[in-house]
């Protein structure tokens, strides 16, 4: 079996090098690198081959969001797990949305990181147990959704992609830039969308996008 | 009857078994984040040659004159990359350098930092002097691997070359048995400094002292140290003492040139102690801590002896020293006692008829010509026993307060009612009859001439072959209530009293002090020659000391006051209240100590060990406001560096108000260091300024000026050449000549100048308060941010490591129930504080706000509110991200909030709608509500309800509130904001 490399990025020392400690006692978990802040960090993972970055959400410079963000739009073939103070649904789902694979709140860290980057490395995905609740809510919601509209499971691969970047405040032109698509394209999209969905006014269809954003 | 020392063995065993545990003799003084310390962990402490304390703390560079405590950090110094500083060092030119956590090195100069950042990865950075008085840095080294607990590291050398830091491995030190952050060991290595080339390396049970040639020292318990805990007391040499806490939790300093300990505190710091603490120019030792902030002690002038060396009482009346040097000691209500090397032993117990008689208290001790022992007048002590001398029967049922023997032989004994002279078994009463002041007597004193003074309640009388004279306070007594007489060398005599001050009585003539006078207070109870040129009086605050040349001084009219000095509990005094009224109410014993009876037992000075600091104390004058702005730091330094021909501040015309602040750098009782100042030029005479560190000047006229300031410490001793600073204040152009030709010729146009210029100034006026309301909003979200990011960072970080440790601890210790439930409880506690945390830093500052976005911002505060009230709240809200500063953003969401929480509070509403909708130039913001709506008037004039601020907030974001309300018709509030051109919505 290989070794398992992974980035830290966090901007306290102290716990920067507990965590370092115990992920290397850890056998086949490697620390390849280390960041304290987000600029450092980014400017890291692009010239990286780490498995795994772990990041602390509240980085300064560019925070964990937008690493996560970045890593997504350039293909960065690591996976990140986030670490982060907060126990806050709002963040999880953003990371979710996101495509973050480990969610560790830092309560626990030590405890959990091991578990979570082997869990990471292996493909599956992992949260801190602590917060299960808000992954509840959230499928919970998914189910819901799929009640009262049965008609999001009519959309197409491509009209999902397009209301999720909708949701996330994307005009048009982004989207289309993001999925090299035309602008007119997308506006069909969104048209269609609004039609499949049964909605009717101006800002409908961004109404529900965001209302149902998590859910997505 | 008397106790022979045999008789009562169970009486004298206890109380051996209680007197004299090691008892301090220091004075503590504590600083924490409660009395202004920024705060309470201090990693290092220096003192820079001019004289001010520096502190490292994780909220900045603190600079301590004594009094107050002025802060260095991001606030305002912005050059510097975080707050939290580590280490100091003062260069070979005074420079001082300040390290980071982070590992960058700081140099101060000017009042600015230059920043030298660190090699790749090094934190933890400690300073030293590399030999050449320049600045070197270690650094921790980690270990590559981790081969266990333990492990050997070492600290990595730079030292600061042609203006960088540079490798050195000359200079490399190994430490042994270095632990990891996140494990324990009974060793664990606390921190290591090199002094002088010597590497002084601290654990938590010994010191080893490396010296450059690798010669080990240890100091531990098996070499001499009293306890744990380490801590090194460094002067300006390198460490002199250091300090260790005992298994019984109390602080010890010992000496490392002698090894010699003493107590320094019965109770330890709180928090851990750091490394090294200081001991200052004049001998204050400065203790440091993490998490109990700043101590400083100084070993106390008055040494307490009862309650403090564990008697079980207090209250001592009477204290006398016999020709065989024992001392006696009359108690209230507990007997007589001798008294040797602080051990109290038992002679007569308080039910003798002696003490009964006078309400259990001994109110007057007497050793006679031939040696015998006189307990409250009317006992003598003879084989052990307290005998009644016959000769005083049928007297006044009390007992006596004082006894004296006059040339003749004669016993005179002062009672509650008159005079008993006693001579061959006979005794005659003395009364105001025969000539006496007053019969209440208290004191009685040998004249040196065969004859006596004799002092009571009324006046003072002297005594002489038969002859009487009397003097009360027509004739000059000072007051009525004669409590102490003494006789100088000079044949004068001083009178003290309860309540009316000293009096002196020399040649016919009384001269009386008060604390009008500089006295420290009336009561004079006991006065003391110490034979070193001082009195030392006694009263219900302490005792006081006051050259007797300066009392001479003032009765010859020399000089207007004198000066005391004063000594209570801060000073060591087991209680402030002394005891007066009995004789003697106070003693100089032949070794030169002085003992005062007190209501917590002795107080003893040795005035030769006392000293006055005549040290004059460093003056600087540390800032300057005009019209409350601080002076341009460039002109600052120009003008207080400059020397001789520095540049003057200049204050233009239509500033009124000069503020100038100054210290002085003494730290004994820095607080009662006192000032004067002068604006040369202006003041013909010093300004008393007392203790304040503020000089204010309103509307200085036209002209040169020089401040000066200057100092006394708090023995008085001045520093009068102090500091000074020049100022030019600049005419006003209505004083120049141009301006008065310009009068003259055009009236009319004067007066058209003036008016406009009147409402152009109240237009700046209007416009500067606006301008103030909105720099104090953004002052306070700065600061609300800095404190958010401060708990988070410093506190939650702490919190956090605290709970991963309860965590691993409770997985190492998973077979023993009892060690993992202690484990889990830490773990509880800690989470919960660490909500706690998180709930003040976000009422502090939304993070959603940061990390989020604003239009997530508000959805989650809108929903967070939902959740408190019975109003239903809707968001009908558009993207708003990336439209606003983040300034700007948080402005706007306290608009909301501050909408929301008038909703929530006052309307009373059964639902309400935030909607935020997005124009092609504009974004509006609408908080509307179907509540009570406002009155009539608030609407319009923005008063209360939260308005004032919300319009104060629209006004920063160049929007305008608009309010629609009508009573009973629900309320909304709108702020519509023009977006800057490159930010408006492309069709």
């Amino acid at each position: 079996m290989t070794d398992i490399r992974i980035l830290i990025a966090d901007d306290h020392p102290i716990f920067r090098h507990g965590l370092r400690q115990i992920i290397e006692r850890a056998p086949q978990l490697v620390v390849v690198d280390e960041a304290e802040d987000g600029e450092t960090a980014w400017q890291k993972l692009r010239k990286s081959d780490a498995d795994i970055a772990l990041l602390d959400v509240e980085l300064p410079g560019k925070d964990g969001f937008e690493l996560a963000g970045a890593i997504r739009e350039q293909r960065l073939k690591m996976a990140v797990i986030f670490l982060t103070m907060h126990k806050d649904e709002h963040f999880l789902n953003r990371a979710l949305d996101l495509d973050v694979k480990g969610y560790v709140v830092k309560d626990s860290a030590l405890v959990e990181i091991v578990q979570c980057i082997r869990a990471v490395a292996a493909g599956q995905e992992y949260v801190s147990p602590q917060l299960t609740g808000f992954l509840l809510n959230r499928s919970r919601r998914a189910t819901q959704l799929a009640a009262a509209k049965p008609q999001v499971a009519a959309l197409t691969d491509v009209e999902r992609r397009v209301l999720k970047l909708v949701a996330e405040y994307k005009s048009s032109k982004e989207i289309a830039a993001e999925l090299c698509l035309s602008v007119r394209t997308i506006e069909h999209h969104r048209a269609r969308i609004g039609q499949r969905l049964e909605l009717e006014g101006h800002h409908a269809v961004l109404k529900f996008a965001l209302e149902h954003r998590s859910e997505l | 009857m008397l106790l022979a020392p045999m008789a009562r063995p169970a009486a004298l065993l206890a109380l051996a078994l209680l007197a004299f545990p090691a008892h301090a003799q220091y004075r503590l003084d504590h600083w924490t984040a409660d009395n202004g310390l920024p705060q309470n962990s201090v990693r290092e402490i220096l003192q820079t040659r001019d004289g001010y304390l520096w502190i490292t703390t994780f909220d900045g560079l603190v600079r301590f004159d004594g009094v107050r405590f002025t802060v260095f950090n991001r606030g305002n110094s912005p050059e510097l990359p975080s707050s939290r500083f580590v280490s100091l060092f003062e260069d070979g030119d005074g420079g001082l350098w300040a390290a980071l956590e982070t590992g960058e090195v700081g140099l101060r100069q000017r009042g600015r930092f230059t920043v030298y950042r660190p090699p790749q990865g090094r934190i933890n950075p400690f300073l030293f002097d590399d030999g050449h008085s320049r600045p070197a840095v270690h650094y921790w080294r980690a270990p590559a691997s981790v081969p266990g607990l333990v492990a050997r590291s070492s600290l990595e050398a730079y030292r600061l070359l042609d203006g960088r830091f540079r490798r050195d491995p000359d200079l490399d030190v190994t430490i042994p048995a270095l632990a990891l952050p996140f494990d324990s060991s009974p060793d664990i290595q606390h921190g290591s400094k090199v002094i002088d080339g010597e590497q002084w390396t601290v654990f938590a049970s010994r010191v080893e002292r490396r010296s450059r040639k690798g010669a080990i020292r240890v100091y531990s318990k098996d070499t001499g140290l009293p306890g744990d805990r380490p801590t090194l007391v460094c002067g300006k040499g390198g460490p002199v003492q250091l300090t260790s806490v005992d298994a019984a939790g109390r602080l010890w300093l010992t000496e490392l040139a002698t090894m010699k300990s003493e107590l320094l505190s019965r109770q330890p710091p709180d928090g851990m102690l750091a490394v090294g603490s200081l001991v200052d120019g004049e001998g204050n030792i400065w203790v440091n801590t993490v998490g109990d902030g700043l101590y400083r002690a100084r070993r106390n002038a008055v040494a307490a002896f009862g309650r403090a060396t564990g008697l079980p009482f207090g209250e001592m009346y009477t204290v006398l020293e016999r020709k065989d040097g024992s001392l006696w000691i009359g108690t209230s209500g507990n007997g007589l006692y001798r008294m040797k090397d602080g051990v109290f032993t038992l002679q007569a117990g308080a039910g003798d008829e002696a003490f009964v008689v006078a309400g259990g208290r001994a109110n007057n001790l007497h050793e006679d010509r031939a040696g015998d022992l006189w307990v409250n007048g009317y006992w003598r002590v003879s084989d052990g026993r307290l005998v009644r001398d016959p000769a005083t029967v049928g007297y006044h049922p009390g007992g006596g307060f004082a006894m004296a023997e006059d040339g003749a032989g004669a016993r005179f004994t002062g009672t509650a009612d008159g005079v008993l002279r006693t001579q061959d078994g006979v005794t005659t009463h003395l009364t105001t009859r025969d000539g006496l002041a007053a019969n209440e007597t208290k004191v009685i004193i040998e004249d040196g001439r065969g004859g006596l003074w004799i002092g009571a309640t009324g006046g003072i009388t002297h005594y002489r072959e038969g002859r009487l004279t009397a003097w009360t306070v027509k004739d000059g007594v000072p007051g009525d209530t004669v409590r102490a007489l003494h006789l100088d060398g000079d044949g004068a005599l001083w009178i003290g009293t309860y309540d009316s001050g000293l009096g002196r009585f020399k040649d016919g003539r009384f001269t009386r002090y008060t604390t009008h006078d500089g006295l420290f207070d009336n009561g004079v109870f006991q006065i003391l020659d110490d034979g070193l040129g001082w009195f030392w009086m006694s009263c219900n605050r302490g005792i006081h000391r006051v050259r007797k040349k300066e009392l001479d001084d003032f009765a010859a009219g020399r000089i207007r006051s004198v000066t005391s000095y004063a000594y209570n509990k801060s000073d060591g005094m087991p209680s402030a209240e002394c005891n007066g009224g009995r004789w003697p109410a106070g003693v100089k014993t032949r070794d030169g100590k002085l003992w005062f009876p007190t209501m917590g037992g002795l107080a003893m000075v040795d005035p030769r060990t006392v000293r006055t600091n005549r040290e004059p104390p460093p003056v600087v004058i540390e800032a300057m406001r005009v019209d409350r702005q601080s002076v341009d730091a460039e002109a600052w330094e120009n003008a207080v560096h400059g020397g001789s021909g520095a540049a003057p501040i200049r204050v233009d015309p239509g500033q009124d108000n000069l503020e100038i602040e100054y210290t002085a750098l003494s730290f004994i009782n820095s607080e009662n260091q006192r000032f004067r100042y002068k604006l040369e030029g202006a003041d013909r005479d010093w300004v008393d300024a007392g203790t304040r560190r503020t000089a204010y000047y309103s509307r200085v006229p036209p002209g040169s000026y020089r401040f000066r300031v200057i100092a006394a410490n708090a023995d008085g001793v001045w520093n009068s050449t102090g500091a000074s600073l020049p100022i030019t204040v600049i005419p006003h152009f209505t004083r120049t000549w141009w301006f008065q030709a310009l009068a003259v010729l055009s009236f009319a146009g004067v007066i058209a100048g003036a008016w406009a210029y009147r409402v152009s100034q109240l237009r700046r006026v209007q416009a500067a308060q606006q301008e103030f309301a909105r720099e104090l909003i953004r002052s306070q979200e700065h600061e609300r941010k800095r404190i958010a990011a401060e708990l988070h960072d410093s506190l939650g970080q702490n919190l956090l490591i605290v709970k991963n440790r309860a965590q691993i601890g409770q997985i190492a210790v998973q077979d023993d129930p009892a060690l993992v439930e202690q484990f889990q409880s830490i773990a509880s506690s800690v989470a919960d504080s660490l909500d706690e945390v998180r709930n003040i830093s976000q009422n502090l500052r939304p993070y959603h706000l940061d990390r989020l976005g604003l239009t997530k911002a508000l959805e989650v505060m809108i929903e967070n509110v939902a959740k408190t009230t019975s109003t239903r709240l809707r968001a009908e809200l558009v993207p708003l991200d990336d439209l606003f500063s983040k300034e700007d953003a948080i402005t706007l969401y306290r608009v909301v909030q501050e909408g929301l929480n008038n909703v929530v509070k006052h309307s009373g509403a059964s639902e309400a709608v935030v909607s935020v909708e997005r124009a092609t130039d504009s974004v509006t913001v609408t908080i509307r509500d179907d509540g009570r709506g406002l009155p009539p008037d608030a609407a319009s004039r923005h008063h209360g309800f939260g308005l004032a601020g919300m319009a104060e907030r629209a006004r920063m974001l160049g929007a305008v509130l608009s309010v629609d309300s009508a009573e009973g018709r629900g309320t909304r509030v709108a702020v519509r904001i023009r977006l800057p051109i490159a930010r408006q919505e492309s069709a």
